[in-house]
């Protein structure tokens, strides 16, 4: 395995400028609409926290004061909402749990509500509800089991049917879609196969078909698409990449050009990552770009799990690790 | 759309939004958009459940379809008014031609098609706005696939999915819909159209060898069959082999290896294996060629022979 070198690429990670990115976001308002409406909020922290944990500037957030405002979106169902005051949603409560997790808070929260909450959420065919509005999507199956598994619970929920319903999703090209029979999508993969791996049943994928597919992704200069014919962008390096990993299939993508790729989707003046160069910066992109570099190796960042896309240091203390990933 | 007066909601309280002590992720919505959230939060508590509320959540959907709170709500009011469904279909039909990646327009539309138990004009509504804006919008393919599969109305779409084919061919989303109705129609048998679709494939292909979506499904329908890659040796092999006589294509090279790899499974002397194994080798050896950027992945595979 050859090493990674800062100097072998015509630019340099910004790290610098990325933390002051993030410190900033208040400052940066105008230009976030995209993600910053309240909903939101919590997959913001998220994404934000997670960002400075793998540049390895963990001191960037108060984490005190991060928990104590997670703490206080829990609703009484013991869900998260986006928001204080937001109804609950899977897709916020798994953000919650993991920004906890990583700031050592768990302790704070009351677990057995957050997993009577999730567990309803799942349906007699195995899959899961984001809510109680009903969307059914393999996106939630991954916050569920991930959600779980962080907090040791996964006997909350019927496991083997979770798997039933991920299984039927997966397509004759070895890639997953959105619910049965829906298109390959490199997003999906990720929550299919991350689901898989963390109740050890990766047995399930065809792993040289779906990693061939995954490998497809990857166009000439380099970056990563969600399907067939569409445009590379910086938050598929980390759902393609983190399968391929988890899958053990890493190697098959030329890792320089992609390290290429995400370093030109930095704003090198403002910091922080744009799904392609010249675009505007967001902070969802920023943390997809920063795991993706860790993913592959770019030295001194901290090392990201692929399976739950938080510090590896994290996943160890919480004795959750499915097991030990390889990096390029 | 009239914005928020002082008279509209002089009577109700406002409930402002907790920003937390520490304002980590900033909210930068309009302040008007801001009034009328405190203002339906308010009602939410309340459970109020009036017309006015129902006007507030449009405008606010108007300004954040995907602020997924309001969606419940509305749901809960229109069921308490007993709005038209049909007119509340309507309604939203112009709020998904101008977000057609909105989740929760989506979500809605399910629920209120379901609710109806009709059908309605939803196929034609998903076709225009798969022409209107995006032809590989995920949502509207997988959004098709449930109203087909839910009020059985196979008999169609094949020839939906060969329209939209031949309106993009390189639109995987539509091949993938083709292969779905194949393959999950109860009035369609993949084995009596495998001959048809071979053909349709090879056309497409002969029209750009370099489009991957016929060569995948080609692949995929002959797995999905009763019957093995091998069996169309005679014809696939030479197809690629003509298609190549100026120059490689990367996708006829990796059809060729996985027609020989098929024909590798049904050799039984450990000597015809072996030759097999060499024409897959040297397969692999031009792939890495051809096809640089993975030629790691093509140099496992080669090995793995």
């Amino acid at each position: 395995m050859s090493e990674i070198k800062v100097e072998q690429f015509p630019i340099k990670l910004e790290v610098e400028k990325h933390l002051k990115y993030l410190k900033e976001l208040n400052n940066h308002q105008d230009e976030l609409e995209y993600w910053l409406s309240e909903a939101l909020r919590l997959n913001g922290i998220y994404w934000g926290v997670t960002a400075t944990y793998i540049l390895d500037h963990p001191e960037i957030y108060d984490s005190k004061e991060i928990s104590k405002f997670i703490l206080s979106c829990q609703n009484e169902d013991g869900g998260f909402g986006g928001c204080t005051d937001h109804d609950s949603h899977l897709l916020y409560t798994l953000s919650a749990i993991q920004v906890l997790a990583i700031c050592d808070t768990l302790s704070e929260v009351n677990k057995d509500k957050v997993v009577k909450y999730v567990a309803k959420l799942q349906n007699p065919d195995g899959s899961f509800s984001g809510d109680e509005w009903g969307e059914v999507d393999t996106r939630f199956s991954y916050c569920a089991l991930s959600c779980l598994k962080i907090l040791h619970r996964l006997d909350a929920v019927d496991v083997p049917k979770a798997v039933e319903y991920v299984k039927k999703c997966m397509n004759f090209d070895g890639g997953f879609g959105s619910v049965e029979s829906a298109e390959s999508h490199s997003g999906q993969i990720f929550c299919c196969v991350g689901a898989l791996a963390i109740v050890d049943r990766l047995d399930i994928v065809d792993a040289d078909k779906l990693g061939w597919w995954l490998a497809e992704r990857q166009l000439p200069n380099g970056g990563l698409n969600g399907r067939p014919e569409k445009l590379e962008d910086v938050c598929y390096s980390w759902w393609v990449l983190s399968s391929l990993s988890i899958i053990d299939r890493i190697h098959w993508i030329n890792k320089e050009k992609l390290i290429n790729f995400i370093l030109s989707c930095q704003d090198t003046e403002t910091g922080g990552f744009s799904d392609r160069q010249g675009d505007m910066v967001d902070v969802f992109h920023t943390l997809f770009g920063i795991t993706g570099l860790s993913l592959l190796g770019y030295p001194n960042l901290a090392k990201v799990d692929p399976v739950y896309c938080m510090p590896v240091s994290t996943i160890e203390r919480l004795n959750i690790k499915t097991r030990t990933y390889n990096q390029i | 759309m009239e914005t928020v007066t002082e008279q509209e909601w002089a009577d109700v309280e406002r409930t402002l939004q907790d920003e937390g002590p520490y304002s980590v992720v900033p909210i930068s919505y309009s302040i008007e958009y801001s009034e009328k959230m405190d203002i339906l939060r308010t009602l939410m508590k309340n459970n109020e459940k009036s017309e006015r509320a129902l006007k507030l959540t449009e405008e606010i959907i108007a300004m954040s379809p995907s602020n997924y709170v309001i969606w419940k709500y509305r749901q809960e009011i229109v069921k308490e008014l007993n709005v038209d469904l049909k007119s509340e279909l309507d309604l939203f039909t112009n709020y998904a031609k101008e977000n057609p990646k909105c989740y929760q327009l989506w979500h809605y539309r399910q629920l209120i098609i379901e609710k109806l138990n009709d059908p309605l004009n939803e196929l034609k509504f998903i076709e225009e706005m798969l022409k209107g804006d995006d032809l590989k919008n995920y949502h509207a393919w997988s959004y098709r696939e449930w109203i087909v599969k839910h009020f059985d109305l196979w008999k169609e779409e094949f020839e939906f999915s060969t329209s939209m084919v031949k309106y993009d061919d390189r639109n995987n989303a539509a091949w993938n819909y083709r292969f779905f109705i194949l393959s999950e129609s109860p009035y369609h048998d993949i084995n009596e159209y495998l001959k048809d679709e071979i053909e349709f494939s090879k056309q497409k292909i002969n029209f750009d060898p370099t489009n991957p979506s016929p060569w995948m499904y080609l692949r995929g329908i002959i797995e999905k069959s009763k019957y093995e890659l091998a069996e169309f040796a005679d014809e696939l092999l030479p197809f690629c082999e003509f298609l190549q006589r100026n120059e490689f294509y990367k996708y006829a090279l990796e059809f060729q290896l996985k027609v020989n790899e098929s024909i590798l499974k049904t050799l039984k002397s450990e000597k015809e294996q072996e030759q097999q194994k060499d024409i897959c080798r040297s397969l692999c050896s031009k792939l890495e060629e051809y096809d640089k950027i993975r030629r790691k992945y093509w140099k496992f595979i080669r090995e793995s022979y």
